[in-house]
């Protein structure tokens, strides 16, 4: 099938399609001379762009507290494991709402490192409430991780008020933005304590897959990779200052050149502006699928959409079949089963299956939605 | 006759060890699923934008597809016997099976 015309309603995976921009970026950057920072004879570090955007974006205040990454993944293991590394034992705080790239490295922290996590329960409404960090916060917890957005329900928590406590509390905070970014408003300069924000690029910052980043407060987490730099390089250690110790390697300058180009657009666009689209694309169609009773969403407080995503599941269907015909026979492109993020779906009553995703981004329009919403009509009647 | 070039493992959200994707030489065509009637459970949905096929065969494999797609996608259950799959090639590709019973796809122990 040519997925060319496909409506695309996978967004929270990659974001599809990309602005013109990207592409040209992309483009030109591989057509140009390679110039690399710190290697070429060019004074503009070629990255540098990129940073003063995300910067921008997120109200960071120094560029070079932006390191670029090949993904969140990469920016989540070397917070999890330069912390534990630093500090064994002890224990972690967590949310069951968490991706496997945060689970993962927490529960090989465990066996590395003996720290022991707890995965906090969101409420009914799908929200961590931040008191309940206030139950397990002693001086054993090392590090607390909480995604800004759930990639399953799309439900945004309440990272500035968990900030607040875990400053309080001098334990560092860890946001993962990978689901957020360029949807929902982070103000990192207002964020008080040791806060540090791993974010993808390839999602609602429009950047190209094999992008990432990290944002930090200073120097002090022990990087999890060392190598080149093209600068220092008389020193057998990885160099202290920002942003080198946490890049060693060549980088992808493609990608990075496309992800400015993302974050341009996603500054011109507007935060607000694009997280309102996403949001009446969202209540829009919890509003018709809330119609059938035969369809079940998950929970979303506040109907808050502005990460873009509805999930479900459909009685009479498994999730995994249904997610087949709404791709094959309808050409709609959802995601079903657990997105990554398995301890979520035993709280919101998914397991074993998981669930249906549809995700929006700033190219879908109301006709995506009613495409859906009919198929639905069609699939599972009321 | 539609030929079967390869059966591959789906790799999924889960542990799909037990699902795959057929691929044939040909689209599938209305021809296929009425062989498929013929020697199991069939549900068809003929008004489907792109119709769809689901057909269960001995309730130890589903598989399911489009019609005018080349590939097909079959998920056995954990009792399955590994001749499963050979019986729905044979079906694919000859149109009729061994008329092999219910016990006999059933996984030994």
């Amino acid at each position: 099938m040519d997925r060319s015309h496909f409506n695309y309603l996978n967004n929270a995976a990659t974001s599809y399609p990309k602005p013109k921009r990207v592409l040209e970026a992309v483009q030109r950057s591989l057509q140009e001379p390679p110039s690399e920072p710190g290697r070429s004879r060019q004074n503009q570090d070629p990255t540098l762009p990129c940073r003063e955007r995300l910067a921008k974006l997120f109200h960071v205040p120094a560029p070079n507290q932006v390191i670029l990454t090949p993904s969140a993944t990469v920016a989540l293991n070397l917070v999890i494991a330069g912390c534990l590394h630093e500090h064994p034992k002890g224990n972690c705080l967590s949310t069951r709402l968490e991706h496997n790239s945060v689970i993962r490295p927490l529960e090989h922290g465990r066996k590395r490192f003996g720290t022991q996590t707890i995965y906090l329960d969101p409420d009914q409404d799908g929200r961590i409430a931040s008191s309940s960090l206030l139950r397990y916060l002693d001086k054993e917890t090392r590090l607390v991780v909480c995604t800004q957005a759930s990639n399953v329900t799309g439900c945004i928590q309440p990272v500035e008020e968990m900030a607040e406590i875990t400053a309080e509390y001098g334990v560092p905070f860890l946001i993962d933005a990978s689901q957020s970014a360029g949807c929902v408003e982070l103000k990192y300069n207002e964020l008080p304590g040791q806060v540090y924000v791993a974010f993808a690029g390839h999602k609602g910052l429009f950047g190209p897959m094999g992008t990432g980043g990290l944002i930090l407060p200073d120097n002090s987490l022990e990087p999890i990779l060392t190598g080149g730099t093209g600068i220092q390089s008389e020193s057998l250690l990885q160099p202290a200052s920002l942003p080198i110790r946490y890049e060693a390697g060549t980088p992808n300058l493609p990608g990075i050149a496309g992800l400015a180009a993302g974050a341009e657009f996603v500054l011109e666009r507007g935060i607000e502006s694009l997280g309102m689209h996403r949001d009446s694309l969202v209540r829009s169609l919890r509003e018709k699928l809330t119609r059938n009773p035969r369809i079940h969403l998950s929970p979303l407080a506040d109907s808050d959409g502005r990460a873009g995503v509805v999930s479900f599941r459909a009685e009479g269907w498994s999730t995994e079949e249904l997610g087949f015909i709404l791709g094959e026979s309808f050409g709609i492109e959802t995601r079903h089963g657990l997105h990554c993020a398995p301890l979520i779906h035993k709280t919101i009553g998914t397991e074993p299956q998981g669930n249906i995703r549809a995700s929006v981004s700033a190219f879908n329009t109301e006709d995506d939605i009613l495409k859906l919403a009919d198929a639905l009509e069609r699939l599972v009647k009321p | 006759m539609t030929r079967v070039l390869e059966i591959l493992p789906v790799e999924d959200c889960f542990d799909k060890d037990l699902m795959r994707e057929i691929t044939c030489d040909e689209p599938i065509d209305e021809a296929l699923i009425a062989r498929f009637e013929k020697n199991g459970e069939l549900e068809y949905f003929k008004d489907f934008p792109r119709p769809y096929f689901k057909f269960s065969y001995h309730h130890v494999c589903i598989v399911q597809g489009v019609l005018g797609n080349r590939t097909m996608r079959a998920t056995l259950s954990r009792s399955a016997s590994s001749s499963v799959l050979e019986d729905i090639v044979q079906l694919i590709e000859k149109g009729e099976l061994h008329g092999r019973q219910a016990e006999e796809v059933l996984r030994v122990g």
